[in-house]
């Protein structure tokens, strides 16, 4: 375990704010994009995580991590959406989707593996300029043609394709795919 | 999955989920249903302390009427400290944000207020007439003939008292919970009753002395009474180690000698991002 995680988890059981925050303006974002994986919903994901942070700070006295603070988190995730999709009122074909999905789930690494790709190109958009930013997004994001966000910006094709490849040329640089 | 598109492609699939959460929005939901209880003295923390000198000045005393029902004075301060003197003499400053209600002139039995926010008290004894502030339709504190600090916190879940000099009795409106509390003592009212603190805050009162005393302080406690003091939201980077100390004392300095020499005494490096201060390991 990583001397920060030591020093993290002292602050979870001393029940200290500010490690609290800390762990959640860290780890919000994708664990609630992971849960969502699984509830097929980002409310449901969003409050799935918000209510294991109570429930951290609830039995914090009592709190023994093993592994890392990471795979903990990612770990709890897991088992409270398997929970979850257990209690829910499911059509018997869906849940046998579920069912073969599970079958062939990653290793819990490489789920966390994935999650934090996916967390790591979020941020390397947010640094984007804002012009590259949002012609970005509104590709890969909100799936239009190059042809409707040159339209919709007023700006030329060639522009928009620049500006996407320049995205992609900063994401692998900062990003090893 | 097209065939043609990039084989990273589909790791773009939940870019849109991450920049739809609002992590500020929602911590702010978590922390509010987690109501962190603080023992030791944080920058979020406020806690009134109000000094309670006592002030031997008899020909005060003297002076007070038989009303029947007084008119009650309500004095608020804004975005300034405001002083103000009541009846019997006793002075009050108030910090930003507060408001003071009493009445125009004190009954003969006892001096009673209403306080929300935080304020500094100096009251004059009187044994025939107990000094006493209901905080924030919490708490009482009883003056028993001293200086006393109140604060309650920001989001007004508990109430934390402090004497410099003197006893004061603080309780809780129902009287369910009371401590006695003496020179240099404190203790907080909050969810889960009334708790007396194991540490009492040397920089109490900064609000009022411009003063900032740092021992051997660790990171995150000097950075959320910087914090508090300035007004200013101050991030600590989690790759930062927690375990180191400062020590220091800032007598009225401006906000940015003040990181300045934070920064250079520990090694850091701070910058700041849209309205906050982010501390970081130096480069």
């Amino acid at each position: 375990m990583k001397d920060s995680d030591n020093h993290m988890i002292k602050g979870l059981r001393e029940g200290r704010e500010s490690t609290y925050e800390q762990l959640f303006k860290e780890f919000y974002q994708p664990l609630s994009v992971f849960a969502c994986s699984y509830l097929e919903d980002l409310e449901s994901g969003k409050e799935l995580v918000q209510e294991l942070f109570v429930h951290l700070y609830e039995k914090r006295k009592t709190l023994v991590i093993t592994t890392s603070l990471k795979s903990y988190l990612y770990q709890s995730v897991r088992n409270r959406c398997l929970n979850h999709i257990k209690h829910q009122q499911v059509k018997k074909a869906h849940q046998d989707n579920m069912k073969s999905q599970f079958e062939t789930a990653d290793s819990l690494e490489d789920i966390i593996r994935e999650s934090e790709l996916e967390h790591m190109i979020f941020k390397v958009v947010e640094q984007l300029p804002p012009q590259c930013r949002k012609i970005f997004t509104m590709s890969r994001v909100n799936g239009l043609s190059n042809g409707e966000i040159a339209e919709q910006l007023e700006l030329s094709k060639r522009t928009v394709e620049t500006q996407i490849s320049n995205a992609l040329k900063v994401l692998r640089e900062k990003i090893k795919f | 999955m097209k065939p043609k598109e990039n084989f990273e492609e589909h790791r773009f699939r939940n870019l849109g989920k991450f920049q739809s959460i609002d992590t500020e929005e929602d911590w702010k939901k978590v922390r509010s249903k987690i109501g962190f209880q603080k023992r030791r003295s944080q920058g979020s923390y406020w806690r009134i302390a109000a000094s309670v000198i006592l002030i031997l000045g008899v020909g005060y005393l003297a002076q007070r009427y038989l009303t029947p029902s007084p008119e009650m004075i309500s004095v608020t301060s804004g975005d300034q400290l405001r002083e103000l003197s009541l009846p019997d003499g006793s002075l009050v400053t108030l910090n930003k944000q507060a408001e003071l209600v009493y009445p125009e002139k004190f009954d003969r039995r006892h001096r009673e207020l209403k306080l929300f926010g935080e304020a500094f008290f100096k009251v004059v004894s009187d044994p025939s007439s107990p000094f006493q502030v209901e905080v924030d339709k919490k708490a009482r504190v009883r003056v028993l003939g001293t200086s006393f600090s109140v604060k309650p916190d920001q989001n007004s879940l508990s109430v934390s008292v402090q004497v410099t000099e003197g006893k004061v009795a603080f309780s809780s409106l129902d009287g369910n919970s009371e401590i006695l509390l003496e020179k240099d003592q404190q203790a907080t009212l909050g969810e889960e009753g009334m708790i007396r603190d194991d540490t009492v805050d040397r920089n109490f009162l900064s609000w009022r002395t411009g003063k900032l005393f740092f021992h051997l302080d660790g990171i995150e406690d000097v950075l959320n009474q910087v914090q508090e003091h300035y007004g200013i939201e101050i991030v600590l980077h989690s790759s930062v180690p927690r375990d180191i100390f400062f020590t220091s004392t800032m007598d009225n300095q401006d906000l940015e000698s003040v990181l300045d020499e934070i920064a250079m005494v520990l090694g850091l490096e701070y910058r700041y991002l849209d309205e906050k201060v982010i501390f970081t390991q130096q480069e």
